[in-house]
């Protein structure tokens, strides 16, 4: 795992794509930034933490489409897949490295509230809680990213998927709304709709993401996000193992 | 070594590999052959575990690829079809991932990666982008790949597809330097690659095995029995009288005069009886020289070619079937021969 962790990570760097990901990253946060904080005068970084979530659904595809597709296309999968490694081990090892980019990323953006810092009070456990969540959440979208990425061989049909689906759950707690809300309110139509309404709003991240940006401290979206992020690294393993059989 | 039991590969009805077994002891070398399609690459792929079969098993050391596929493939060292290369790694980096992958000792990675750019002899490029290396360069380096970690069973898919002529004797030459300490696999559509470098051979076809044996004993079984080229100087008449003396031999035909002077003749001989010392001595006694007695042995090639034709197109027993390719053996002879007879002609006019 750790050679193909290692390897992943200096690959981004190789390639345009890591200094891609974390400059545009950056240069949008960083404008969000100064129009939402430093030209308001606002210490609350609410609005920046969703402002960089949107960031995400453009540069994440980015980030995890080539991950397992290139492999494919190149057919370096077959050193992978015929070397004395578990098949779990590349997943992990390649998620855990866009991981580590995007690491990086919020490590550079934890300056911005000590650039606040230098204008007055803020509430500093309340922005360390909302980078907390953006961190987790990017990790979520990353394990989609590579779970779309085992899907294909063209990276730009990994890219475009990604950014579907993140979309998607993006406008995920409006849809389940709209959905409850439009279902007839009585007899079995309504017990359908109320289930489907529940379904979706499962997959509502921006509701699970309002915690943290409010700064408050709550475990359940904590164990969401990771506990899908495992599933959905679970997933990429056994598409990558069910491939053998095809 | 290697055990394969029962092999069978299906995509959907598509059956690529039908029913392989065959076992490869340690330190041999044994060649795979067949026509493009016939699913080599399907049973390399299966048997260093990157594919599944739908059937069978495959064992490596006592290992079963399936079951406990990270020490079966602990002992695999796999050149597929297409070097499994990133090219945006430098050579030394790429080898470095590889000793990283296959658990080599970080002691002894360094001279392990030294030993091994010297023997597949990419000193030169150890420090260059493979994306900017030639086709015989990238073969090397997807061989020395292979290689890393020591793994007792190489398994070589086409290695010297692509290559040009010289760089196709280096490899070879290389394998079988390999072959001393390793067992290993290796497929190709080229005979006189795996009869230079093979000590046994395996012939599949649309996914059957057809043949298994030394190249030797492949081109003996599988030759027209005791059959026999001959060339006699003499007339005609004479030596078909002098011919029916021979006992043992059961057809004869003139495939006429090739070289001035001479007659060629086509015998066949009854199984286990060797004509050719009777033969010698009744043509001496009537004074007719017998210029050469040529075995029609087949060569891999041809056996090959007879295994993989399609059922019903061609007949064993029939002689006469197979008489349009003796004359192509026989004319092969001539040309071989002729150059020679004709100096001696002009010696003879002076």
């Amino acid at each position: 795992m750790a050679a193909i962790f290692k390897r992943e990570l200096k690959a981004y760097f190789k390639s345009p794509i890591g200094y891609i990901f974390i400059g545009l990253c950056i240069l949008v946060a960083a404008v969000f930034f100064w129009i939402g904080n430093l030209a308001y005068g606002l210490a609350n970084m609410g609005t920046f933490f969703s402002n960089v979530g949107v960031v995400y659904i453009i540069v994440i595809p980015i980030l995890t489409m080539r991950s397992m597709a290139e492999e494919r296309k190149s057919r370096t999968d077959q050193l992978l897949m015929t070397a004395p490694v578990r098949t779990s081990d590349i997943v992990i090892g390649k998620f855990l490295a866009a991981v580590a980019v995007l690491t990086i990323t919020c490590v550079v953006m934890l300056l911005f509230p000590f650039i606040l810092r230098l204008y007055g009070e803020i509430a500093l456990g309340e922005i360390v809680i909302g980078f907390l969540g953006l961190y987790l959440m990017g990790v979520m979208f990353i394990s989609i990213g590579i779970l779309m990425s085992t899907l294909t061989e063209n990276q730009v049909i990994a890219a475009v998927s990604t950014g579907a689906v993140l979309l998607l759950l993006w406008f995920m707690e409006s849809i389940a709304g709209q959905v409850s809300s439009s279902m007839a309110t009585t007899g079995a139509l309504a017990v359908i709709g109320q289930i489907a309404a529940s379904i979706l709003n499962f997959f509502a991240v921006t509701a699970r993401f309002a915690d943290f940006t409010q700064g408050i401290f709550n475990l359940v979206p904590i164990f969401y996000f990771l506990s899908l992020a495992f599933l959905f690294v679970f997933l990429s393993i056994r598409v990558v193992e069910r491939r053998r059989w095809r | 070594m290697i055990e394969i039991a029962n092999l069978t590969k299906r995509y959907g009805d598509k059956v690529a590999v039908d029913n392989i077994s065959f076992t490869v002891k340690k330190g041999e070398i044994l060649g795979f052959l067949g026509p493009n399609g016939a699913g080599k690459s399907t049973t390399m792929n299966i048997l260093t575990g990157y594919l599944s079969s739908t059937n069978g098993s495959v064992k490596i050391d006592g290992h079963d690829i399936l079951d406990d596929p990270v020490s079966a493939k602990a002992h695999i060292g796999y050149l597929p079809e297409q070097p499994p290369l990133y090219l945006d790694m430098t050579v030394t980096e790429y080898l470095d991932f590889v000793c990283d992958l296959k658990k080599v000792d970080k002691a002894e990675k360094e001279g392990h990666i030294a030993e091994i750019v010297s023997v597949v002899k990419l000193k030169e490029v150890k420090d260059r982008l493979i994306s900017n290396l030639s086709k015989g360069y990238r073969q090397r380096v997807g061989l020395a790949q292979a290689m890393i970690g020591n793994p007792e069973v190489l398994v070589l898919d086409e290695p010297t597809v692509g290559l040009d002529p010289k760089q196709i004797i280096e490899i070879r030459d290389l394998i079988k330097k390999l072959g001393k300490a390793h067992t290993i696999i290796l497929s190709s559509h080229i005979m006189q690659e795996v009869s230079a470098v093979c000590e046994r051979v395996i012939i599949i076809n649309k996914g059957k095995l057809v043949a298994s044996d030394t190249p030797d004993n492949l081109s003996k079984a599988m030759s027209e029995e005791n059959k026999f080229q001959i060339r006699v100087k003499g007339e005609e008449r004479a030596i078909l009288d002098a011919l029916q003396g021979v006992s043992g031999i059961k057809y004869m035909k003139s495939l006429g005069r090739k070289e001035p002077g001479t007659i060629d003749f086509l015998l066949e001989a009854a199984p286990d009886v060797d004509i050719r010392v009777a033969l010698f001595e009744t043509l001496a006694k009537h004074n007719l020289p017998l210029l050469f007695s040529k075995s029609l042995e087949l060569s891999l090639e041809d056996i090959f070619l007879k295994l993989t034709r399609d059922e019903g197109a061609f007949e064993f027993d029939s002689f006469v079937a197979n008489e349009a390719d003796f004359d192509v053996i026989g004319q092969d002879a001539v040309s071989e021969a002729q150059q020679e007879p004709v100096s001696v002609e002009k010696e003879e006019d002076e």
